[in-house]
This record gives C-alpha cells, structure tokens and sequence, in this order.
C-alpha cells in the first residue's frame, strides 16, 4: 500500500512540475546592464539567436537577454539593430520580421511581411529595410508599423546608410550567384527615386563613409573574373578615386568598419588589418593575428575607439568577441551566445 | 542376423521417414526456404526484430521510437526522422533493403519516415557490432528491412483503413495468390494528412497557440512481390516496390515560411534464387535501385534535384566445415551512377566486398567469427572484424561478450560537393564492445487453490537483460567553415560512448485466453567528444548534441479473448542542442494508450483499433523548434479474408 502511495505520489509530481517546453539554456539568464549589443545571429533553421549585453566598465556580460526580458526568443538569424529615437529596431532575417523593444529590451511591437530583411535605416519619419530575396527596399511607416511601399532594385540589397538626405543602398545582385549588376544606389528618401548609382567591382559586402565623405566599398569579387578589392569613391561624381586590389586568391576579405575620427579603416580577411583613408597609395597593415580563430564580425566603438572581434569559432558553439584597443591590445575576452556577428 | 534385420529396419525406416517427409515435403520446404536466410545473424550481439501486425499503419521511425535502445531525432510529424544508436548518429547507422545498402551514397542517410512499414515484414534492428553482415558503415549499428513471403494458399485479401487527426487517411489494400509454385502479392497504400497543429509558439509574447503550416504530405506506394518454387530446391522471389513521396516543409517556430517542398520518388527491386542442397545452400540476389529526390523553394529560388541509379549484386553461401563448425560466404558488388546539381558533373561509385562468418555451438558456448574486407573505387578499406561468444552460465542465466570494427567511406557529397567537397577524407572507423548477461524463464503455474478447476493452468515468461557496451568512433566527418566563405568537411574528431541497457519482459497468459505482456527498457548512454584534429580543446568532453543520457521505454498490454488494452510510456531526458552544451531541450514524457477489438466471423477477420497519441498532451520538442503535436488520435480498421 505504501509503494502504491508513492508511486501516484512521483506520477503527480512529474505530471505537475511545471514543464520547460523548447529551447532552454542551461545558466539561468540573469538581466543586466551595458551599453553595448552583442548580436548573436544563432544558426539558420535552429531558432537560437540571442541578444547579449556587455558593459566595458565592469566587463559584465549578460547573455540571452531578450529572452530573460521577454519571455520567448527572438528569432531565426539576428542579422542587425539599428536605434530611432527611443527604440531598438532588431531585424530578423529568417523570421522575415524586425522587433521593436525600448532601449531596456522589452518588446514594444514588430514589424512583419518582409521576405529576408538585412538591415533597417531611418530618414524622414520612415524606415527603409533591405533584403536578400526580395530585389527590393521596404519602406516602413513608423506609426503604424507597416510596409508601405517597395523601391525594386536589382537584387540582394545590403548595407544603407542615411548621408546628407540621401540613402546610400549596397546592391549585392542576385543572392545565389552574386553576379553583376553591382551597384551603390542613391536614394531619395522622400520620393523613393533611385537619383543615381556608383558601379562598384564584383559582389560588394561593405562600405563606410569617411571624414570626407568619401565611400569607400570592399568587394569579394569573383574566382577567377575579378580579384577582391577596396576602393574609395566620390558620390558627387560618382567616381573611384583610388582602390587596393587583393592579389591573393585566399585573399577573402569582408566587415569593412571605421573608426571613430572616420580616417582610419578596419577589416577582416582572416586576420584584422587597418588601412588609413588618407595613403596615397593604399597598403592594408595587420593589426591582430588570428590563430584557430573563425573572424565573424567587426566593430569600433563610436565612444572609446576601440576595437570588437567576435569569433564564431566553428558557428555550432558558444562565440566570443575579443575586445581591444586601437593598436590591437587585447583588454577582454567575452563568452557570448552563438555566432555573435556584430555589436552595436 | 540380427545385423540383417537392423539394415532392413533402418531401410524401412529410411523409407518411411523418406515417405513422410516426401509428402509434408511442399508445405514444409516452402517454409524453411522462405524463412531461412543463407546469411543468419550472429547471434552473439545484441540485436532486435521488430514489428508486429498492428505496426501497419506506421513509418519505420514510429516503431523504433518505441524500441529499445535507439533514439529517434525527427523533425515534427511526417517529416526527416534519423536515428541514433548508441551514441553515433544518423549517418552512422545504415539501412539495408533485403541485402542491399540503401543510405543514399550522396547523403549517407536514410530519412526513416519514407519507409513504410506496409511494405516491410521484417526489420532486425542491429545495435551492436552485427552490423556489417550485409556491409560496412554501421558504425553505430544497421536495420536490415526484408521482404518474406508467407505464402498461404488460395487467394486473399486484406484491407486497411486509418483515420487520424489533423486530416490523416491512409488506406491500404493487399491481395494474394498462393498456388503450389507460385505465390503473388500485390500491395498498394496511399496516404495523406493535412497536418495543421496547434503548438505553443514560442517565438511571440505570452507564447500563444499557433498553428503549423506548409506540413501536408501525400504517400503513395505499390509492391509486387512474385514467389516461384522451380522444385524442392531452388526458390525464385522477387519484389518490385515504388514509392513516391511529396511533403511539405513546414518552418520552424518563429521562421517564415517559404512553402518549401520535397519530393521523393523511388523504385526498388530485387530477385533472389536460393538454392538449399543437402550441404550446401545458396542466394544469388541482383536488385535495382533508381531514385530521386527534388526540394524545391521557389521564393529563394533554391531548387537541388538528385538522381541515382545502383545496380547491385550478390551471391550468398553457407555450408559446414568439419561438420561441426557452419560457414557463411558472401561476395558483393555495387555500381552508383548520381547525378546532383551539387556536382560539377555526374559521380560514379564502385564497392565490392567479401563477408566470411564462421560459427559453432558447443555445449555450453557458442561463437561467431566474421571478417569483411571491401574495395571502394582503386582504394582498398579497413578490413572489418569481429568475435563473440555466448555462454551458458547455468541456472538459466546466459553470458554475451563481442568485440566487432566497422568504417565507413565519406559519401559521394563529402568528396565533391561543389563548393566545399573535400577528396582527401579519410574513412571513419570504429569499434565496439559489449558484456552483457541475461537471464530467461518460463513456467507454467498452477493455481494451487483451485483445485476443482484443476485444469486451468497459467504460463509465466520472465527474461531479464542487462548490458554494458564501449564503443569509439574515429574520423568522424563532420562540415566546418573555412575562411573562404563555404563550408567543408574535414576528419574532425573522435567520440567515445559508453552505456548500461537493461531490459525485463514478463509474460504471464491463462488457457482462458487472458494475457499480460509487460516490458521495461531502459538505457544510460555517455556519448563524449574526445579529440578534435583541429585542437578545439574546449569542446573536448562535452556531450555530443542530440544524445540523451537516460531513455526508458514502458509498455504494458492486457488482452481478454478479442479485447486488448496497450499502454506505452516513454521517457528521453534532455538533450544537448550545442556543441558547447549551453542549451538543451528539456526532458520528454510522452504516452500512448490504444484499445483493439476483433471481429471473428467465419472466415473474415475485422479488427477495430481506436489509439491515443500523446495521452497527457505534452508540449515537447524532439528537434530544437520543431514541435509535436499535442494529444490526437487514430481510428483504425482492418479486414482479412
């Protein structure tokens, strides 16, 4: 009688313990503060992307935090953040969705409808969002919170930055074959007209401007037809100026970033090189040499200069990002969620 | 005189006993021929058969979730199911269709929800070392899947009917035509379901009820399967099954949907002649595979279509050598043509190989010894062996020992998947050893106080097992990233996985047509990664993903003349997701209960079946984000005449 007792008694006990249902990390997730995002893109298909937060002060950081705010997860492939006066906007690539929280995460709203959103930038009251598949811009209302309009492009629309009231939008071509047309367009933002467009080399994957306003633009090129290179351009004439060609085939450089005087540049090709934006002749130096490291994402403080290396080691593993002054001495070592790709 | 008189008595007993045989001779042969393989099993490794009539209605995953001790990763109802033994994983366990390897050479899988079991009659699942009787690559262990025909007389005709939740039909009808040499069966099942659950959607605040999309799946199969008996000593059988698949891929929780979809269509065949002389028996098998497997996602314009044609064959013999010691033989060869838009252009492949087991029974020890040796393209593989032994300890308590090796050659994809294809892999081998002792009782039991009904008797069956097992897999082949912005698979690590499994099963039936069938397995697996070739020592010990430590498996089955009651429980703890074990899927507790009733009347047999899947109603992942269905139910038909 007693066994009996004790078995109905485990049996109500498993059927009432309060079931954790999907996905669950195993250190509970403290909430924290820090001023920098990590965005852990997570794997594509897995659901997993995270948000983590980092305070350089106190070299806190606090991992899955918008779930540990939140209470679900964020989504399938955190590809950006961009801010809009008081919001977060984080684009969900393959959740084709961008989440809307306060600047203490907590989820305000979302938008929705997109096909593989990239990135979101701001000008005139509107959103503007890329996407990879989509051969289009969405055009977002900021009241309301939804697509209003599309401007077509050619293909795989990247990185946009809003400069002097024009929207200046990478066009990487078809996302499969990244074959030409390879375009920088410029945009008006308040009629939505294509005014002009830069041709840049083979599959364009960044681009900064610098304190001249010059943009510069790296490319990956394409084996066997055109080398990788990085060259700045004039967006009043819509000429290069001056460009440094990666002789090597193993050269596969990407995550062109700058610093915070905007005369330097950063970027990733296996290892961390810098290239200043006013050499005649451009020559990448290296500044930090990776060993097993996997290089994902590249970022410079706005505030401190300094520099951001996140490591998405073999992509199915917790990442970390490498923090560092500008001449490349390492200050911290982060643990964070899975493939952080850049922080913000 | 007397010497006289006992050749003439052992002449007419030879001659009776001649005579008898002669004429039990048609029935009887036909059986042993169709039941006897040439190439047995070894039994000195642990190893299951599966399936029983009720399993019908169900794809080969949905048996094996509910059979110790392999796990089964799936991806939500109807989709990708692969299997884990052991520790190892999907591509670690091979399938065999009547003899024939049947992982797809560019994938090195086989997706278990494909397989319906309709149109399978026997499937042994081989979880130990045993794995290699037919060929090489289950490093983690293999599941033979055979056609056996059952070769009753006369015509018959069976039909099957399943309504399920979420718009699931599936009907199957089968007919056969037994004569005195020949025997047909023609089988045909169509299936399809609709599938929209409703899951908890994590992905949304609150997590609301939401419900799946893009997950409907259509089924269509025919076998034809030809027996011929030429006379007493050479059969002839044959199966020609098709099978054509199309399923949608729903998304994962919090993805959108792109309405992706695959197709699978394929067709299989084989022809067997065995030959059983009075010391030498023989099979002769040569079978075609063609199939094709076509995803489609039109919104990124991703379109992947792969086509492959394997013509195989074999010979298989058996004999004694000094009488005592029973030899198996077996030669092989396999030729692939694939054509994949992954390639740069159509692959080809080529595998022979040799099997040899030699086995004795002795009177208290029995042992198997096997060897096999295979030539993949101009490279000659690790020689594949193994040894086992079973001891009778005495008090019906019986011993198991083995120690076994396997590889298993890179797939056509591995070597030239464009980008990314790496040629320079190496094989991934492995070796595997187990201990284990079990024990087995039957009695009949009477029940003493109830004398005046002194003929009622009761039977009671009890066995219990319990196994430890060690095994160790080298060059695992696993895709990395490389700088160039591709991926590419390299000879990434070892794994070692050790484990206890334990079994008991008891039995108890009255000649009043009452029967209790009870079973519990449970299994501990300690699956560790142990070196990596590219020195990434912070994953080294960690659990490898998708392995739980604990699974146990309940089921209980009470029967009363036509009625019978089934009840299965289930239990997986959690599971790592990541290589660095910061997330897992929570523990899983699901049950299923079902109640059978039978129809007698003449000659037609109806069974009536009504099932509960996910009786409490679990809300669970078995895959990261692809949820299960909740509580839902199936109603089932069957008629036999």
């Amino acid at each position: 009688m007693k066994n009996i007792t004790l078995y109905i008694g485990i049996v109500f006990l498993l059927f009432n313990c309060k079931k954790e249902i999907g996905p669950q990390n195993l250190q509970e997730d403290a909430k924290g503060t820090g001023n920098l995002i990590v965005l852990n893109e997570g794997n594509f298909g897995f659901g997993n992307a995270s948000v983590s937060i980092y305070n350089p002060e106190t070299k806190e950081v606090f991992n899955n935090q918008f779930k540990a705010v939140n209470g679900f997860g964020i989504g399938d492939v955190l590809q950006s953040v961009n801010r809009y006066q008081d919001k977060f906007y984080f684009v969900v690539n393959n959740s084709g969705k961008v989440v809307i929280t306060d600047t203490n995460l907590v989820y305000q709203s979302e938008i929705t409808g997109f096909n593989s959103p990239r990135y979101i930038e701001f000008a005139n009251g509107k959103g503007f969002v890329t996407d990879l598949k989509q051969k289009a811009i969405y055009v977002v209302d900021l009241v309301s919170n939804q697509i209003t309009s599309q401007i077509q492009t050619q293909g795989w629309t990247e990185q946009i930055i809003f400069h002097q009231n024009k929207l200046i939008v990478m066009d990487r071509g078809d996302y499969l074959t990244n074959s030409s047309p390879n375009v920088v367009y410029v945009i008006n933002p308040i009629t939505l007209v294509k005014e002009d467009s830069i041709q840049t080399g083979i599959n364009p994957n960044s681009m900064v401007l610098d304190k001249n306003d010059k943009l510069w633009v790296l490319t990956s090129g394409e084996t066997g037809i055109e080398s990788s290179k990085i060259t700045q351009y004039d967006i009043n004439t819509l000429s290069s100026i001056k460009t440094f060609i990666f002789s090597s085939s193993s050269d596969s450089p990407s995550r062109l970033v700058i610093n915070k005087a905007k005369d330097k540049l950063y970027f990733l090709n296996g290892s961390v090189y810098e290239q200043s934006v006013s050499n005649v002749i451009l020559g990448p130096a290296l500044i930090f040499q990776k060993s097993t490291e996997n290089f994902y994402g590249l970022y410079i403080c706005m505030y401190t200069n300094e520099i951001y290396i996140t490591n998405a080691k073999n992509y199915s593993q917790t990442g970390e990002v490498i923090r560092m002054d500008s001449l490349g001495t390492v200050i911290d070592n982060i643990t964070t969620g899975i493939n952080p790709q850049n922080l913000f | 005189m007397y010497k006289k008189w006992l050749k003439n008595s052992v002449l007419i007993f030879i001659f009776l006993t001649g005579k008898i045989s002669f004429s039990q001779l048609k029935s009887d042969t036909l059986k042993e021929f169709v039941k006897e393989e040439v190439l047995s099993n070894l039994n000195t490794f642990s190893k299951v058969s599966l399936l029983d009539s009720n399993s019908q209605f169900l794809s080969l995953n949905e048996v094996l979730e509910s059979s110790f001790p392999v796990y089964v990763k799936n991806y939500g109802k109807g989709q990708l199911a692969t299997l884990s033994i052991r520790g190892n994983g999907a591509s670690q366990t091979q399938l065999f269709w009547n003899g024939f390897k049947m992982n797809s050479p560019t994938l090195g899988q086989t997706d278990l929800s494909l397989i319906p079991l309709f149109f399978i009659s026997e499937v042994n699942l081989n979880y130990s070392g045993a794995s290699s009787i037919d060929g090489s690559g289950g490093i983690g262990g293999s599941i033979q899947l055979a056609n056996k025909l059952n070769w009753k007389k006369g015509i018959h005709v069976g039909i099957l009917q399943e309504f399920a939740s979420f718009s699931n039909f599936t009907t199957g009808l089968g007919f056969s035509f037994g004569g005195k040499r020949f025997y047909h069966q023609l089988k045909i099942l169509h299936q399809k379901g609709v599938n929209e659950f409703e899951f908890v959607d994590l992905s949304k605040l609150n997590n609301p009820l939401n419900t799946q999309e893009n997950n409907k799946l259509k089924q269509f199969g025919a076998q034809y399967e030809l027996g011929i008996q030429l006379n007493n000593k050479n059969l002839i059988q044959s199966t020609l099954l098709l099978f054509d698949s199309y399923r949608e891929l729903p998304p994962i929780i919090g993805g959108v949907s792109n309405r992706e979809t695959q197709g699978d269509k394929n067709l299989k065949s084989f022809v067997s002649w065995k030959s059983f002389q009075n010391k030498f028996k023989s099979d002769f098998r040569i079978s075609f595979f063609q199939e094709s497997m076509n995803y489609t996602d039109s919104i990124s314009s991703i379109f992947s279509d792969v086509k492959i044609k394997t013509y195989q064959g074999q010979y298989r013999i058996k004999f004694n050598l000094l009488k005592k010691i029973k030899m198996e033989a077996s030669a092989q060869s396999s030729y692939s043509e694939v054509s994949s838009n992954g390639f740069e252009s159509n692959k080809k492949r080529n595998e022979s190989g040799v099997y040899m087991k030699a086995s004795q029974e002795l009177k208290k020890l029995n042992y198997d010894l096997f060897a096999r040796q295979e030539l993949v393209g101009d490279k000659l593989s690790p020689l594949v062996y193994g040894a086992g032994l079973n001891y009778n300890l005495g008090n019906k308590f019986g011993l198991k020992g083995n120690y076994s090796t396997n590889y298993r050659v890179p797939t056509l994809n591995d070597l030239y998947w464009n980008p990314g294809g790496n040629e320079k892999l190496n094989p991934e081998r492995g070796w595997t050893a187990e201990l284990g002792i079990d024990f087995s009782n039957s009695k009949r039991v009477y029940e003493a106080n109830k004398i005046e009904k002194g003929n009622k008797t009761a039977y009671q069956k009890l066995n219990f097992g319990l196994t430890g097992f060690f095994n160790q897999t080298n060059n695992w082949i696993q895709w990395q990233p490389t700088d160039f912005g591709y991926w590419e698979p390299i000879n990434l690590k070892s794994i070692e996985n050790k484990g206890v499994e334990a079994s008991i099963k008891y039995r108890f039936s009255t000649n009043r047509k009452s029967k209790i069938t009870s079973s519990l397995f449970y299994a501990f697996t300690d699956s560790k990664n142990k070196s990596f070739s590219t020195g990434n020592d912070e994953l080294k010990d960690k659990q490898t993903v998708y392995v739980p430590k604990h699974k146990a498996t309940l089921f209980l089955s009470y029967s009363y003349k036509k009625l019978s009651f089934t009840y299965s429980q289930f239990y997986n703890s959690r599971v790592f997701i990541d290589a660095s074990n910061s997330a897992y899927l929570p523990h899983y507790f699901p049950a299923n209960a079902g109640v059978d009733y039978l129809i007698d009347f003449k000659q037609i047999k109806l069974r009536l079946g009504f099932k509960v899947i996910n009786l409490y109603n679990e809300q669970y992942h078995v895959t990261a984000n692809r949820p299960i269905p909740g509580r839902n139910y199936s109603v089932t038909l069957k008629l036999n005449f």
